[in-house]
């Protein structure tokens, strides 16, 4: 059959068309084999009409206001391009989709971009190289390169390679696999979700294990479980209510609350922290506040003047009281800055240290120094000194409550 | 078929962010019909929303040559400036327990 043409609320039985098949509003197409309609070249529907059969063309143009119903399957081997809205009870598979409106789907495979302007629903699966929507996004499981939505979007877990952008809220429903996730609103995960980088502003959280190589937290960040990530920037809050596990930085800018233990190759703590142990290879270096219940360990520590840590501190060279000038140079993060200048004179607050060589700064106090090598600053007070080689600085015009001892074996640090 | 939950009245802004976000689909230029369809407005009241949004600065209207194809709109770099402010805004008020509607719009 060549060209066809179906008025307006006409119904025709077709089969296969050689040519174009242009529908008039409020049509309705069957199929005489019952199953399938072919048209090799272009189908143009004026606006809301039905598809009561599976439906294959070359490319599908649907114009005018109203939404296209397909009962079946709808195969479009180039351009979908819809000015209102489709739904479709079964696959929807094109080249290419571009929707005004709305469009509803079982399963979606696209070879290349699917835009839509206001809402997608796909209730099983989606595929396709990217995807654009401006309002919401409501989708199965996902195979994604990109996706970009404007307002909401909901997927049921699968894998998104490249970039995610949301303005308003990202949720996904089953575990997810993703390269670069940038919420601005609020980002929903559930557990054992692997991602490349997160970028969050307002609220994330995670319903358990987390793993990411990049966190990057402006907003609230809460995760229910334990976390594994290479770099993480938090100058947010950050709650954790399992184990941390960084394999190079971690800086926190805000407040930092773990319930399990810390281990990461390097830590900057500037605002507030809490965890229950750290476990530090290289260097801490703390402006503000720090708590920990079982100790924290490091191979340099620095605690800069005016900050405050209770717990037990190992390391191998501990410094106490650091002037804000080495703060001032550590970048130009507001938090830090800020920080550092509010500290300035302040007095220095640490407990008990086991450490190889301890620097205790001007007004500074702590507990019970345990230490191959004891340095001390006028005005600084510690309650007891134990020391093995050398006691050294301005001891005369520091407060020391016990004479120093010095011995010739130190306990064992209990981390 | 499922319909989008929406919320029963949205702000003068939150319809400006909105129309903006369905012309961002569309970078090499979106029609006002397909545009009208994509924001749930019809063209009419779409007009003077486009005409505002213009004369913020906002949008740039290109017109077509060939008659049939009309007019289009594009964003200006403005545009994509005050988007990521709205939602860094809206996330920030979510997060103190405002919410735009309530604390600016009045």
């Amino acid at each position: 059959m060549a060209d066809y043409q179906v008025p307006r609320g006409g119904v025709a039985k077709l089969e296969h068309i050689d040519g174009e098949l242009k529908v008039g509003n409020k049509a309705r197409i069957e199929a005489s084999n019952g199953k399938l309609v072919i048209v090799s070249k272009s189908a143009y529907f004026a606006g809301a009409s039905q598809v009561s059969c599976n439906f294959e063309c070359d490319s599908l143009h649907v114009q005018h206001g109203g939404t296209l119903r397909v009962n079946g399957d709808l195969i479009v081997h180039k351009l979908l391009d819809v000015n209102h809205s489709i739904d479709v009870s079964g696959l929807i598979k094109a080249g290419e989709i571009d929707v005004g409106g709305r469009i509803y789907s079982k399963v979606i495979e696209c070879d290349g971009r699917t835009r839509v302007g206001g809402f997608l629903d796909v209730k099983e699966k989606l595929e396709a190289r990217s995807v654009d929507v401006g309002g919401t996004a409501e989708a199965g499981e996902v195979t994604l390169q990109d996706l970009n939505v404007g307002g909401v979007a909901t997927v049921r877990g699968g894998t998104i390679t490249g970039k995610i952008r949301v303005g308003g809220k990202f949720e996904s429903k089953a575990p997810l696999e993703f390269g670069d996730l940038k919420v601005i609103g609020k980002i929903l995960l559930p557990a054992n979700c692997k991602g490349e980088k997160v970028s969050t502003f307002g609220r994330f959280s995670a319903a358990g294990n987390f793993e990411c190589k990049e966190l990057e937290n402006k907003g609230r960040m809460e995760i229910k479980g334990n976390c594994k990530s290479q770099i993480i920037d938090s100058s947010g809050k950050l709650t954790l209510l399992g184990s941390l596990e960084v394999s190079r930085e971690f800086d926190t800018w805000g407040t930092t609350e773990i319930s399990g233990v810390l281990e990461s190759s390097n830590l900057r703590i500037a605002g507030s922290f809490e965890a229950q142990r750290v476990l530090v290879n290289n260097e801490i270096e703390l402006v503000g506040q720090a708590e920990t219940r079982e100790g924290m360990k490091g191979d340099v520590v620095f605690v800069h003047s005016g900050s405050k840590y209770k717990g037990i501190l190992v390391g191998g060279k501990v410094e106490i009281g650091k002037s804000y000038e080495v703060v001032s140079n550590w970048n130009t993060k507001w938090a830090g800055q800020n920080l550092a200048f509010r500290l300035v004179g302040k007095e220095t607050r640490v407990e008990d240290i086991y450490a190889k060589e301890v620097h205790l700064g001007h007004a500074s106090r702590c507990r019970k120094i345990f230490a191959e090598v004891v340095e001390l600053e006028a005005g600084c007070v510690a309650e007891e000194i134990n020391y093995t080689k050398e006691l050294r600085g301005e001891i005369d015009k520091s407060f020391i409550n016990r004479f120093p001892k010095k011995v010739t074996l130190l306990p064992n640090p209990p981390l | 078929m499922k319909q989008p939950r929406r919320s029963p009245k949205r702000s003068k802004v939150e319809l400006y962010a909105t129309v903006l976000e369905v012309i961002k689909v569309h970078p090499e230029g979106a029609r006002i019909t397909k545009m009208s369809y994509g924001v749930g407005v019809p063209i009419d009241r779409l007009k003077p929303i486009l005409n505002d949004l213009a004369s913020f600065g906002l949008l740039q209207t290109l017109i077509s040559e060939d008659k049939d194809e009309g007019r289009f709109y594009v964003l200006t770099p403005r545009a994509f400036e005050f988007l990521e402010t709205y939602w860094k805004m809206k996330s920030f008020l979510e997060v103190f327990g405002g919410s735009v509607q309530r604390d600016f719009l009045v």
